[in-house]
């Protein structure tokens, strides 16, 4: 690179995000980027804020103080929804789907929420091709092909993790914000995720929260370590791997 | 699996109903007994609206305790334009009421339909208990209001000259009115059927079931609330046209926090969730009504007990037991 500017904005990206409730800083001066066809992992100990920060990234929350801007605009001030029909969506830590909706039917709200408008009021959407076809096609991407006529509350933990999952692709964003989606899942419905993951990264941008080491390091091209509501260190996995303060604040148990 | 076998259980307590109400008055005049039809009649109306409220209370969680205000409303538009009408009593801007269904029902449900925009608009942005004593309290506003109208007759209601006429045609013929709201019936509850299969039902229910979710999704759930809400108290308001046509008189009692109370106990009693279980609920109600006033005057005694029995034990009310699915099908 020769041209020292105009350097390539990220696509998504905070600034310096406050976040308290009453005395406790939940989020201290976060900073983070995302990039196109990255896995950005952000890992911490229980209490770290994950969660909190990642509220924060989806509108959920409002930040005390910071900004989040999304392909160089300001998103600050806008809900959850709105965030969603730009392209950011959330998966959740505690799922949350549609428990008395199928399991293809939680892909198809997700999947016509990508539509204009749903003051529908008299086709039945059960037999609407163009709400069925991709969200079979979603389904069979997470795994869950075999599943889309069961009651979504009659799966297994790991199913409806998976279920999460498939929701968040189905609205086809382009930033993906996971928080911990492999968390209760058995190994091979983990294994099918992170490969659904490596597969889907070359046109998303996407954070990872997640407890699981062994998935972090094979996913994620950078790593950044929240402890206390702040970044303790972000980088290469390897480097961060290598951070002394990293190792003695959380990783030593889990490498 | 409906669809995969054609029918089942639930299709079968539908379909049975539904016959049973057609030959009603057949079996009233097979056993000479015309007030059969008359009380059947009145179970109609009131499924009318209890439909209605299973639609925005089973499918979306909102639990009016207030619709009876959009009966009394729909009840009292039909009064007083037929007491107009009858008097040649000049109402607004000169014009003289009108006894003519077509346009006093639509004005009915135009009305009903206005009230819940504006309780909505400001209901609907609560939820749980706030929402239900909001509803009430709307509620509580029109029965107050109609009490102190005094030319329409206050506290002591007002008796209609007679009933509409639909196209020109009295409906004073006790089996003609008796089709004509079971057709009423049958065509709200095909709608609402439609409605909450729709892309529109989807985002509904979807609400209902995990708010967040939906606007994670993207969804603003607030103005599809609204505008099922409004649904809902204008279909009330076409039943309290109809019950006001029954009766042949109104009084605000069709507004009060009662009538809200039975048909909140109508939608359970019958399978909350089921767009079909309020019938059975409102036929089930009147049944008991009639039986058990026959033992005692204080028949709720007995009406308490059977509501608790089946809110703890029967989930999805009697339809629920009959289709043995469950009242939540689909």
């Amino acid at each position: 690179m020769t041209d020292a500017m105009p350097i390539t904005a990220p696509i998504f990206e905070a600034i310096g995000l406050r976040k308290s409730f009453g005395g406790v800083h939940a989020t201290r001066d976060l900073s983070l980027t995302l990039e196109l066809g990255e896995v950005h992992a952000l890992i911490g100990p229980n209490g770290a804020g994950k969660t909190t920060a990642l509220a924060q990234l989806s509108g959920e929350l409002r930040p005390d103080a910071g900004s989040v801007r999304f392909r160089g605009q300001d998103i600050t001030p806008l809900s959850m929804a709105a965030r969603s029909r730009l392209g950011i969506a959330r998966s959740f830590q505690i799922t949350a789907v549609f428990e008395d909706f199928t399991v293809l039917d939680n892909v198809a709200v997700a999947v016509q929420s990508r539509a204009r408008h749903h003051f529908a009021f008299w086709r039945p959407a059960a037999r609407d091709r163009t709400l069925i076809e991709p969200a079979e096609q979603v389904l069979e991407q997470v795994g869950l092909a075999g599943f889309a006529k069961r009651r979504a509350g009659d799966l297994a933990h790991g199913q409806k993790r998976q279920l999460e999952i498939a929701m968040a692709l189905a609205t086809r964003p382009t930033v993906l914000l996971l928080d911990e989606p492999m968390a209760g899942m058995g190994r091979a419905e983990s294994e099918t995720i992170t490969e659904l993951l490596e597969r889907v990264r070359p046109n998303h941008a996407i954070l990872l929260v997640e407890h699981d080491m062994d998935v972090v390091f094979r996913l994620a091209d950078r790593v950044s370590v929240l402890v206390g509501g702040a970044l303790l260190a972000s980088g290469p996995p390897e480097a961060v791997r290598q951070d002394a303060q990293v190792r003695a604040a959380y990783l030593e148990e889990s490498i | 699996m409906a669809r995969d076998f054609g029918f089942n259980r639930a299709t079968v307590a539908t379909a049975v109903l539904l016959i049973g109400l057609a030959l009603v008055p057949a079996f009233a005049a097979l056993f000479d007994n015309p007030f059969l039809v008359t009380m059947v009649n009145r179970a109609l109306i009131f499924a009318l609206a209890a439909v209605a409220l299973d639609f925005i209370m089973g499918y979306g969680r909102m639990v009016s305790f207030g619709h009876a205000a959009f009966f009394g409303l729909g009840a009292y538009t039909v009064g007083i334009l037929s007491t107009h009408a009858a008097q040649d009593l000049p109402l607004i801007f000169g014009w003289t009421g009108t006894n003519e269904a077509l346009l006093a029902w639509l004005l009915a449900m135009l009305l009903s339909g206005l009230y819940a925009l504006i309780v909505g608009l400001i209901s609907l942005r609560t939820s749980g208990v706030y929402f239900i004593m909001i509803t009430l309290a709307f509620a509580q506003l029109v029965f107050f209001a109609f009490v102190s109208l005094s030319q329409y007759g206050g506290e002591d209601g007002l008796a209609l000259w007679g009933r509409n006429t639909l196209a020109g045609i009295g409906l004073d013929h006790r089996v003609g009115f008796y089709y004509l709201c079971f057709g009423l019936l049958l065509a709200v509850w095909y709608l609402l059927h439609r409605l909450v299969r729709s892309r529109f039902g989807r985002v509904i229910q979807g609400s209902r079931q995990h708010e967040l979710r939906m606007r994670a999704l993207g969804y603003n759930p607030f103005p599809y609330k609204l505008t099922a809400f409004v649904i809902s108290g204008a279909l009330t308001g076409l039943a309290g046209a109809l019950l006001a046509n029954n009766n042949e008189f109104v009084d605000p009692s069709l507004t009060s926090w009662m009538q809200s109370g039975n048909f909140l106990v109508i939608v359970l009693l019958g399978g909350l969730c089921s767009l079909v279980g309020p019938i059975y609920g409102a036929l089930a109600l009147l049944l008991m009504e009639e039986v058990l006033i026959a033992m005692t005057e204080h028949w709720q005694i007995i009406l308490g007990p059977v509501l608790i029995l089946v809110v703890l034990f029967f989930r999805g009310g009697i339809f629920g037991v009959l289709s043995a699915g469950g009242g939540r099908h689909d």
